[in-house]
């Protein structure tokens, strides 16, 4: 009980510590408010923003962009993940164009996307497809591939087959692994729907920083940034606790004789 | 392909020429050879093997690290083909795993996200069975060395010896008629070994699996079984057979036996001499 008390006590002094830091920069040291706001001003635009309304309406286009094209990413990730570790003429085919996207910033991409497919929300989701599948995919294979080596020829010998080896094993035990993926996912993809924001929009949370930063409201740009933050911590808290919840033996691992 | 019609015709015709005092010989390994290939060139692990486990009997292949007898075990178990000979299971050569060979593993290698049950039955859905009759079987066998209560738990709640048993178990449950066992204790502490081993003997007297049991510890060999066999370091060659002709059941005063006493300083004998 003390431990998860002091445990909850130290992020609360880094913010206390920052906030205080706010507060001199602002009052002390007399920062103008269109350099730094007040932390009331923002507290005061975030209020106008959700409460009458007009903060709703770009919060859901940065959300359902983002969630969308988590979700279709992080799946095809893992598809192509599986079929790269199961076939070896998929690895090799598939190999060298990952390695050549991978090394790419997909953020550099945002243009071009917007030339192909449009203002409108697709390319948005389509930027953040982009981000979140190289993390999950190359988790997931190589989570695929650390399969113990002694699980795998149990197996054989018990006559299981590829599929069921794959089901009952292998995917099993790379979980771990395409969590990992998923948590960094959840990070990026943030990042990729406020860049295609930033490229053309008329919608979305990043919209609203780029407007807010040419009338120099930067109240309601930091307003717009606590949104994202309070997003990407929802998100990760989420993919956080499906991790535990599914996977539930990873950390008994060390129990299970591993001589 | 030769060779293999070879050992299957050997096979099928041993037991009519040389009947077995013990039954007549499940598993025959026939001038078996198995070499591999690796970056520092071939190396020779199993050379001109034969020998053969009679139906029911309970034979230890006994030997020093590395010769070779695990091995010799993978050959029989399907997971490795060999270089020459063949080894025959119920008069057919082994040409990769069957379902009437069950295996267990010096690790217990069970999957940390399923129950008991469902590691233990992993073999019944594997080979396509009655998934009903896999757990019923699966259950009594769980029975048998006290892990009823344990069916629906993981296997991070069991000790390591309860991990093991299980792991004969899996073995066990599609009722093969021949059971390989791979150095299964050794990751076991002494305490636990001992149980272990009694345990072994009871699902042994009561299932009477023909067993091919691996291990380096020469009284576990004399204590469990009906013949003990000793091969050379690599490559492994047959340098002993021996029968262990004391009653069953066994028990911790089997030990004390001046024949039992007789028995391990005889093959420690064998042993010193393989070190020279």
């Amino acid at each position: 009980m003390k431990e998860k008390l002091t445990g909850a006590l130290y992020p609360l002094i880094t913010f206390g510590a920052i906030l205080a830091l706010w507060l001199v920069a602002v009052y002390v040291w007399d920062v103008p408010s269109y350099v730094l706001p007040k932390p009331l001003a923002v507290l005061g635009a975030l209020k106008t923003g959700y409460i009458d309304g007009l903060f709703w309406h770009h919060f859901f286009y940065t959300l359902s962009s983002t969630a969308m094209g988590y979700v279709i990413g992080c799946v095809a990730a893992i598809c192509v993940g599986a079929v790269v570790s199961e076939w070896r003429i998929a690895e090799r085919l598939i190999n060298p164009l990952v390695i050549a996207l991978q090394s790419m910033p997909k953020v550099a991409l945002a243009p071009l996307i917007l030339v192909w497919f449009g203002f409108d929300q697709a390319s948005k989701v389509i930027m953040v497809v982009l981000v979140c599948f190289f993390p999950v995919f190359v988790n997931t294979v190589v989570g695929l591939k650390q399969t113990p080596a002694d699980l795998l020829e149990m197996a054989r010998a018990a006559n299981t087959g590829r599929w069921r080896t794959f089901w009952e094993i292998r995917f099993p035990s790379a979980a771990g692994h395409i969590f990992a993926g998923l948590q960094i996912a959840i990070v990026l993809s943030l990042i990729g729907a406020v860049v295609a924001e930033f490229v053309s929009s008329s919608e979305g949370l990043g919209y609203l920083i780029n407007a807010s930063a040419l009338t120099m409201e930067v109240n309601v740009m930091f307003a717009a940034l606590v949104s994202l933050a309070a997003m990407g911590v929802i998100g990760t808290q989420l993919v956080r606790f499906a991790h535990a919840k599914l996977v539930f033996w990873e950390g008994t691992l060390a129990a299970t004789v591993q001589e | 392909m030769a060779q293999v019609n070879r050992a299957q015709i050997d096979s099928v015709e041993e037991p009519a020429s040389r009947p077995e005092p013990l039954g007549t010989p499940l598993v025959v390994a026939k001038d078996l050879d198995v070499t591999f290939h690796t970056k520092k060139g071939r190396i020779e692990a199993v050379k001109g093997l034969s020998l053969n486990v009679g139906d029911g009997e309970f034979v230890s292949i006994l030997g020093p690290s590395g010769c070779g007898k695990s091995t010799l075990l993978r050959v029989a178990a399907g997971l490795l083909k060999p270089s020459g000979g063949a080894l025959s299971v119920g008069g057919e050569t082994v040409a990769g795993p069957r379902s009437d060979v069950g295996v267990v593993f010096q690790k217990p290698a069970l999957l940390p996200w399923k129950t008991v049950l469902d590691n233990v039955t992993l073999p019944v859905r594997s080979q396509g069975l009655n998934r009903k009759a896999g757990a019923e079987r699966a259950r009594r066998l769980l029975d048998m060395v006290g892990l009823a209560h344990f069916a629906e738990s993981y296997p991070s709640e069991l000790s390591g010896g309860m991990q093991q048993r299980v792991g004969i178990v899996r073995g066990l449950v599609n009722d093969p008629k021949v059971l390989l066992m791979d150095e299964p204790f050794s990751a076991l502490d002494a305490m636990t070994r001992e149980t272990m081993m009694d345990d072994l003997q009871r699902i042994w007297n009561e299932t009477r699996k023909t067993v091919m049991f691996i291990t380096h510890s020469i009284p576990e060999a004399v204590y469990l079984s009906d013949r003990v066999i000793v091969l050379s370091p690599r490559p492994a060659r047959l340098v002993e057979d021996l029968t262990i002709d004391l009653p069953r059941p066994r028990t911790m005063d089997t030990m004390s036996d001046a024949r039992f006493t007789d028995y391990t300083r005889h093959l420690r004998g064998i042993f010193s001499h393989l070190d020279k």
